[in-house]
């Protein structure tokens, strides 16, 4: 019945109650979206011709924006998707926060390419004129799908949820419509439940391929040209592999941030981190062997175009951003997370931020070196990105900030009646130890 | 040597010859003209105006390398000092001949102007000034049409025509030859495309011409049994008038292609008169090849045209590769097998929630109807 | 604790309805051309029917050219080429032993184009006389055909072009694709609108006119034969004895544009 769940009042607070704090950072993210917003106006207005792009470098921070937002939206299924078929109790508390970031990183990632284009006002052409042939198609039917099987997955864990606010708690008019639509059926009799745990168990199969092709599909819009840098074979495995990277890196920033804000120590513990962490530490090290594949099989053979490519990376304009990414985002990452002096919360959280913020530079040393570099002899591209692209870039990282705060308030970001579940049987999770003040 | 007179007279023709035939401007092209004495036509030709170029018609010939136009002349010695023009030209539009009978070439000329009109020819007379196609006839300008019976006939490949001028004519826009019978023409033509091309002037003296003038016609055949596209041999072979085969000669082969023709080579004809060229296109369609005699040791020019036809190579339809297909058919088994699954895991979800309507409690009986 | 038969039975019908459905289509799809043959409907694309039997080719003598840059000037004047843009591109090319030459790169109009390929909406496609278009009412500006060419042959509208009155007055249609657009992708396109009635592309007689004898011929590969409006040459007696190539043939892009090698002889 549904009355057997009972909802932790700390875990309903965050809906009940909202702080002074949170509206002034919504209203700060608000305002840096708006500003992202008329960068884009501007756009339209005047033509890409606002950005740095021109002929030699055609893709930019746009497109190395769309494939960040597309690698940490891998966070929701390694979390939920694999953890849960591997029988890993301890993810139980972090479902949801995983895979509301899938969501919500999906949807922003898909306004990049419309960002992108010359002529968004012929969207309607993919439709019409789509051809199969081509990586952007397969790009456009995979995140789509990938999409669509994320809000299943992240809906159908909130039907219980939604069934126990329902019943309990009057929540407000926005937030009863949310929980109607779910739940309004849900009596959480057994076989109800049989039916959730079927078609979440089945979602959580199919889902995994599904997101593994996405951002496999993704690493094919480079890798199937023939450029320098891009035509490789490792890229379908690097981008996978990077993308549950920053996902994860992602997904610590975030437990880190709602355990604070939300005061869910309970629930979030250093057992979650460490394991993420221990995660983190493991496709780090792919990562850097990935990389060295790379860059060491181009160096070796010594081709032309590719040994101008790596100039360009290691002792070229993009020197800096290069060493910055190898050293900051893998290789310190690697340390703090492999040593178990700093592999603490406050450890473990500054090397997610560090992975992040590397792993977007990374994305975009993947589009523009390999674009400014030669195709004809000596024709170097240069590439400023200007205020425009920027603010678009701010606009989007905030929007996704802002979506997910408001996400957190509409719906319980840690899943009360899986952890429940967790907590019915045999697990490590700890008793509810009494209320904590906000 | 009794009759003195035409002792003189003989001798001083012979001298003239000596004089004439050792200036190097004979053979120069842009040479100016020699100004003394009259137009001569010795020669007695019979020039039947059938559009068939026989031997015995012509003295003079030339063949144009730019415009690919092949002339004959032939002189009578009448009042108009009336001059008979054999053409043949591959061009279908219309065909030029210009000349002036001045010193140097001024620009302004008569125009003979011949084309087919259905199965007779068309000859125009008139006027062009400078360097601008502004043909004008002659019968507006004033004078008079002075064209002899044109005729003109489409052999299988090339026009013939043939007609007869005078070079002294009442007109006054047209230049008079009162000298020596040596005149500048060009020739121009026109095609259905918007292409015009116009030959670079040359110079010939009539009534002087060579002892011989001997016929000689051109022919171009594939190899027997041969199919085009695969032989890629082309037989050329030179002939007199009594089918005779010249030998040692040079002939060049050309083909007409869609920016100007192409040089396949010069050969020289053999013991038999045959020469060969190669030239293989690659493709289906008609092309046309040409051969040309420039007229030397004594023969006339002659030329030769033949329609290359390669019929069309049956090629396999070329439909989307198999392979594609079946990649695309693996892509929509795939996706379509996730989008299944999705729909299943909410269909599965839905029948729970619908379950909610019925007692809540466990079934432990099986229903007794089945759908 | 077993669900209902009810359940079962009404699951299977969904998934046999589902599967079904799915199946059909991946046969469907296996059988599209027989389909296609049985209700009389050709897929082919019509825009890609040139409506007439020729195989461009262009012939670049890199002995001849001195880099002057009248080719890029006439193709410029021909097509409004917007500011900034060159479609025909002279690069000049030194070796570490002091040889210097001057390469003019126009699009390759390649037989197996990387761009054709890629384009998600098919605004580039491949005509059959072998010149590469591109449909501006199409094209969406994702700019992929840019970064898959490894030629760097196209340019972007970045910003809307500046016109002049006569550009405006024209009509826009594919082999004229004036007034230009801002947000879509130009390139060259070997003066379709002029090979069609028998005139030499732009290129071909700015070189011409400067040089007198020009180092870009242009023709038919079907007559073997090519021509810079002074002199018509034959094509593959020429690349063999001159040595002809191709610029990147390893990437089996299959360009129609070749190049005679900078040594004069």
């Amino acid at each position: 019945m549904a009355s057997d769940l009972h909802a932790d009042p700390i875990l309903v607070r965050p809906l009940q109650e909202t702080t002074w704090r949170f509206y002034v950072v919504c209203g700060v993210l608000a305002v840096i979206v708006i500003v992202g917003v008329a960068g884009y106006v501007t756009q339209l207005q005047n033509g890409l011709a606002v950005t740095g792009l021109n002929d030699k470098v055609s893709w930019g921070l746009y497109i190395s924006n769309f494939v960040f937002f597309i690698g940490i939206s891998h966070a929701g299924t390694l979390i939920s998707a694999i953890l849960r078929v591997s029988r890993a109790e301890w993810r139980r508390p972090i479902t949801r926060m995983a895979e509301s970031i899938t969501v919500i990183a999906i949807v922003i990632a898909a306004g990049f390419p419309i960002i992108d284009m010359g002529r968004p006002d012929r969207l309607i052409h993919v439709f019409l004129y789509g051809r199969i042939q081509s990586a952007i198609l397969w790009d456009f039917v995979s995140i789509f799908t990938y999409l669509t099987g994320s809000i299943i997955y992240l809906s159908l864990p909130m039907i219980p949820d939604a069934a126990i606010l329902r019943a309990k708690y009057r929540l407000g008019r926005l937030r009863e419509f949310f929980y109607n639509f779910l739940a309004r059926r849900w009596t959480g009799n057994r076989l109800q439940k049989m039916s959730l745990e079927k078609a979440i168990g089945m979602m959580a199969v199919i889902i995994i391929p599904v997101a593994v092709s996405v951002h496999t599909v993704v690493s094919w819009i480079f890798g199937m040209t023939l450029r320098v840098g891009w035509h490789t074979a490792i890229y379908g495995p690097y981008f996978v592999v990077g993308a549950i990277f920053s996902g994860i890196a992602t997904l610590l920033i975030a437990m880190a941030v709602f355990r604070k804000v939300y005061h869910l120590e309970k629930y979030i513990t250093l057992k979650h981190f460490r394991n993420l962490g221990i995660l983190l530490l493991v496709l780090d090290i792919v990562l850097i062997y990935f990389s060295l594949s790379d860059y060491l099989t181009a160096a070796y053979g010594s081709e032309t175009q590719e040994v101008r490519w790596l100039e360009a990376l290691s002792t070229g304009p993009y020197a800096f951003l290069f060493w910055g990414t190898f050293i900051g985002g893998f290789i310190v990452p690697a340390f703090l997370l492999g040593m178990k002096r700093t592999r603490t919360i406050p450890g473990i959280v500054i090397s997610a931020i560090l992975v992040d913020i590397g792993m977007w530079i990374e994305r975009f040393l993947i589009v523009v070196p390999t674009m400014a570099a030669p195709q004809v002899p000596f024709d170097w591209g240069v590439y400023q990105p200007t205020w425009v692209e920027w603010s678009i870039t701010a606009a989007s990282f905030a929007g996704f900030a802002l979506l997910y705060a408001i996400f957190s308030k509409i719906f319980p970001i840690v899943s009360m009646w899986e952890v429940q579940e967790g907590a019915e049987a045999p697990s490590e999770v700890p008793a509810p130890a009494g209320q904590v003040n906000a | 040597m009794r009759s003195s007179p035409a002792t003189i007279a003989l001798a001083a023709l012979f001298f003239l010859g000596v004089l004439v035939l050792s200036n190097p401007m004979w053979f120069a092209p842009s040479a100016q003209a020699t100004h003394e004495g009259d137009v001569m036509c010795p020669s007695s030709t019979v020039t039947v105006h059938d559009a068939f170029l026989q031997p015995g018609e012509y003295r003079e010939s030339f063949f144009d390398p730019k415009t690919k136009v092949l002339l004959y002349f032939a002189c009578v010695q009448d009042a108009n000092r009336t001059i008979h023009v054999g053409l043949a030209t591959p061009w279908e539009n219309w065909t030029d001949l210009r000349f002036q009978a001045t010193d140097a070439w001024n620009g302004d000329f008569n125009v003979v102007r011949v084309s087919m009109k259905g199965d007779s020819a068309e000859a125009l007379d008139g006027f062009m000034r400078g360097a601008e196609p502004n043909f004008v006839e002659d019968t507006s300008l004033g004078g008079s049409h002075d064209i002899a019976g044109p005729v003109g006939r489409l052999s299988s490949d090339y026009y013939v025509y043939e007609f007869a001028f005078p070079l002294r004519s009442s007109d006054a826009y047209d230049s008079q030859l009162t000298l020596n019978g040596s005149f500048y023409f060009q020739l121009a033509y026109a095609t259905d495309r918007a292409t015009f091309l116009e030959s670079d002037p040359h110079f010939i003296q009539i009534g002087q011409a060579p002892s011989g003038a001997r016929w000689a016609s051109l022919e171009l055949s594939l190899p027997k049994g041969s199919v085009a596209l695969e032989s890629a041999e082309i037989l050329v072979g030179l002939r007199d008038d009594r089918s005779r085969p010249v030998a040692f000669m040079p002939i060049s082969v050309f083909v007409q292609t869609t920016f100007g023709f192409l040089d396949l080579g010069t050969v020289l004809t053999n013991e038999d008169g045959l020469a060969s060229v190669q030239y293989a296109p690659r493709d289906e369609g008609v092309y046309l090849v040409g051969a040309a005699f420039d007229g030397e040791r004594g023969y006339l020019a002659s030329a030769a045209w033949l329609s290359l036809v390669l019929p069309p190579v049956p090629s396999d339809p070329t439909l989307l590769p198999g392979d594609l297909l079946v990649i695309q058919t693996l892509i929509v088994l795939v996706v379509g097998g996730v989008w299944s699954t999705y729909a299943y895991s909410l269909f599965v979800v839905w029948q729970g929630l619908r379950a909610s309507r019925e007692a809540p409690s466990d079934r432990q009986e099986p229903k007794e109807e089945t759908t | 604790m077993p669900e209902s038969q009810e359940w079962q039975v009404s699951r299977r019908r969904f998934l046999r309805i589902v599967s079904g459905g799915v199946a059909a289509g991946a046969v469907s799809l296996l059988l599209s051309d027989q389909i296609f043959e049985i209700i009389g409907w050709a897929p082919t694309d019509s825009r890609a029917l040139a409506g007439q039997r020729k195989q461009w080719v262009m012939v670049i003598d890199l002995a001849r050219c001195n880099g002057c840059g009248e080719c890029t000037k006439g193709c410029s004047r021909e097509h409004f080429v917007p500011q900034g843009q060159e479609w025909i591109k002279v690069f000049k090319v030194q070796n570490e032993l002091g040889a210097e030459y001057f390469l003019p790169r126009p699009c390759m109009q390649c037989e197996n184009p990387p761009c054709v390929k890629v384009c998600p909406v098919g605004a580039t496609f491949r005509r059959d006389d072998g010149v590469v278009l591109i449909d501006h009412d199409r094209c969406i500006g994702c700019r992929y055909c840019m970064a898959a060419c490894p030629y760097s042959a196209r340019s972007f509208n970045w910003a809307e072009p500046a016109h002049t009155a006569e550009e405006l007055n024209h009509t826009y249609s594919l082999e004229e694709p004036w007034p230009h657009r801002v947000g879509t992708v130009e390139k060259c396109m070997f003066c379709a609108h002029l090979t069609r009635h028998g005139k030499l592309p732009a290129c071909v007689r700015a070189c011409t006119a400067e040089m007198g004898d020009g180092a870009i011929f242009f023709g038919d590969l079907r007559e073997d034969a090519v021509s810079n409006g002074v002199e018509t040459i034959p094509l593959a007696k020429t690349l063999r004895e001159r040595g002809g190539f191709r610029f990147k043939e390893e990437l089996g892009t299959l360009p129609r544009v070749w190049y005679l090698p900078p040594r004069s002889n």
